[in-house]
């Protein structure tokens, strides 16, 4: 039996941000110099959302712009913190209150980070691949790997990945950022979305073998892949139904009685505001924020921001509450509409975790001194319960041409099935959410196999069975993830003796980072 | 229309002018948009414009200022985005309004005063 254990250096890729404080501060300022939620919460990311845009608006270092911005968001006649302001309303009240807690929960957690059906790294082909099974999505923007292992061959190798999505990718490069990379609505653009890519490196070819060049000497494989289905994007049509119930049930309660919190607010009679010290309170919390919004770095400016809001929702609004006893009636009904609309919305992103997605992929294998080999996969995923995830794949591969070195080759080179079973371990030792992996793969391989050299090695077509069990730990919030693979193989390509190995890498997901640094 | 002292939000429309409300660039959001107009309660496509002639007198005279709701909901839990322009059939300003989704924020509602006469 042989055993091949490889050990290689991970580069340190650490994006962690600043940590929240200890005191209840609800915000930190991330690696991109976002400001976002230290525990995200719906309250907790709308008010940290609030204070990011006053410090985007800082950054500028234009005063009429900050004082437009900050306008916006704090106008006696409107705007889009009415829902906050009347949440800190009820925290203020009644901290107690079953819906106010809803509103506080912090059920949206670090979902990204949790999901299990993308494929950044390579293939199950490549000499350095912690995968045995391929998975159905791919990154919506740009995908890095660094594996280093092999699962059916001989020799390991590290193998660097690019994977990517063309409208994404050419977008955000645009210099509009992450959001505007898409134009949802249009039928082109996301039947475009609905291609991907990738190129894999081999670092043991190319003059200056042991390092990545990213010249074409080292590309060991490119391929193309199309989504005929995927029923985890939530705007998928078979999800309408769903939606318009949401909008035309909890979505309509919680508008209408938001929309009379705000006439009650904003009501005026004989030419003056009934609820004139709401209107002082909004004025006044409009300077103390522009005030604020002045320090020597993103952070401090950042804090006296959050500081200077927060003490204008959970102090000074306290003060005039009592004139508010009207809105706070309101107040009641729009936190139980609003709370069941959070459930109700919930429950459809939840399902569209559960849905299903079927890929194909095309894979131009890039051999060294033997014919290309062209690999048709059929990728199938879906969902067994609410952490397991179920991965499928069918292959078959050809030889782009009749070797030289073996005129008899069968052009039908290999057929291929897999399986893969993925399990949200959940968040272990505050890593964030680990995932456990079990595989198996069965190959039949219709011809010898010819070695990097040119040489065809007798004996070697036949049966592969290959079993695995991966862990997938994330570095929390950075987009990163190590995954740690051992697996276990009748046989290698070249040698049919049983074969122990353990391998590993790292991911990167520039979805996750360019969500947070749009400019 | 008119912006009120530059006001996003606090807009002067003219008596029977039609406000139009288009939900713009959006990313990542629900196939549905909600609104409230002094409390009525329509349900659009996002996709479509709400349309509303305002009246200041006669029969159907609507508050003055009149309140109107507009609810975009988030269909992931990050990334999306949207623009809100109103505008008035006769013309004069354009109330643009942009926001991104924070964090995994559900929804954004945004609400306006609707001046008339």
């Amino acid at each position: 039996m042989t055993k091949v254990w490889t050990i290689s250096v991970v580069c340190g890729l650490l994006l962690t941000g600043i940590p929240a404080r200890a005191d209840g501060q609800r915000c930190k300022v991330d690696s991109s110099g976002t400001v976002v939620a230290g525990s995200p919460s719906e309250l907790n990311d709308t008010f940290c959302g609030l204070v990011n845009r006053v410090l985007k608006a800082k950054k500028k270092n234009d005063a009429a712009a900050l004082n437009q911005a900050v306008n916006d968001e704090f106008d006696p006649a409107g705007g889009g913190n009415i829902g906050l302001f009347v949440t800190a309303l009820l925290i203020n009240h009644n901290t107690n209150s079953p819906a106010a807690n809803k509103l506080k929960g912090s059920f949206l957690s670090l979902v990204e980070e949790s999901r299990v059906d993308k494929q950044v790294g390579a293939g199950t082909a490549s000499s350095g691949t912690t995968s045995l099974t391929s998975k159905g999505n791919v990154p919506e923007i740009l995908g890095f790997a660094v594996e280093n292992g092999a699962l059916t061959q001989s020799q390991s190798g590290t193998t660097v990945t690019f994977t990517g999505n063309p409208v994404g990718i050419i977008k955000a490069l645009g210099a509009k950022g992450y959001l505007d990379g898409y134009a949802d609505d249009d039928p082109l653009t996301r039947r475009i979305r609905d291609f991907s890519f990738s190129v894999s490196f081999d670092t043991s070819r190319g003059n200056n073998q042991g390092t990545f060049t990213g010249d074409a000497q080292q590309v060991s494989a490119y391929s193309f892949r199309y989504a005929l289905l995927n029923r985890r994007d939530p705007r998928n049509n078979i999800y309408t139904g769903k939606w318009l119930a949401l909008a035309e049930g909890s979505g309509r309660s919680a508008t209408v009685n938001e929309n009379r919190i705000f006439a009650a607010l904003t009501e005026k009679k004989e030419g003056h505001f009934v609820h004139q010290e709401f209107v002082d309170w909004i004025t006044s919390t409009n300077a103390k924020v522009k005030e604020a919004a002045s320090g020597a770095t993103d952070l401090e400016v950042a804090n006296n921001i959050e500081q200077a809001i927060s003490n204008q929702l959970f102090v000074e609004l306290n003060k005039v509450q009592g004139s508010l006893d009207d809105v706070l009636v309101l107040a009641n009904a729009y936190s139980q509409s609003q709370a069941q609309f959070l459930t109700d919305r919930q429950a459809i992103l939840d399902l569209a975790t559960k849905g299903s997605i079927v890929t194909f992929e095309y894979v131009n294998d890039r051999q060294l001194k033997a014919p290309d080999i062209s690999n048709f996969k059929f990728i199938a995923e879906g969902n067994a319960g609410s952490k397991a995830d179920l991965t499928a794949n069918l292959s078959f591969a050809v030889l782009n041409q009749v070797p030289q070195v073996e005129p008899s080759a069968n052009r039908l080179h290999n057929v291929q099935a897999s399986g893969e079973v993925d399990i949200r371990a959940g968040d272990v030792a505050h890593l964030g959410s680990v995932v456990l992996t079990m595989s198996g793969m069965y190959k039949r391989q219709l011809n010898n196999t010819i070695t990097s050299s040119g040489v065809v090695t007798p004996n070697t077509k036949g049966d592969f069975a290959v079993g695995q069990f991966k862990i997938t730990i994330p570095v929390k919030g950075s987009g990163v993830k190590i995954p740690f693979s051992f697996s276990v193989a009748n046989r290698t390509d070249l040698i049919k003796e049983t074969d122990v190995r353990g391998s590993f890498g790292f991911t990167f997901d520039l979805d996750s980072i360019f969500a947070k640094s749009n400019p | 229309m008119k912006k009120i002292n530059g006001s996003t939000f606090n807009l002067q429309f003219a008596h029977q002018e039609t406000l139009k409300v288009e939900i713009i660039n959006r990313i990542k959001v629900g196939p549905f948009a909600n609104y409230a107009f002094n409390g009525s309660d329509p349900v659009l496509p996002v996709a479509t414009p709400y349309t509303r002639q305002l009246e200041e007198t006669g029969a159907n005279a609507d508050p003055n200022p009149s309140s109107l709701s507009v609810r975009v909901t988030f269909a992931e839990q990050g990334g999306g985005s949207f623009s809100i322009r109103v505008t008035g059939d006769q013309g004069g300003d354009v109330s643009t309004f942009d926001y991104e989704q924070a964090g995994a924020q559900s929804e954004e509602q945004v609400n306006y005063s609707i001046n008339i006469g």
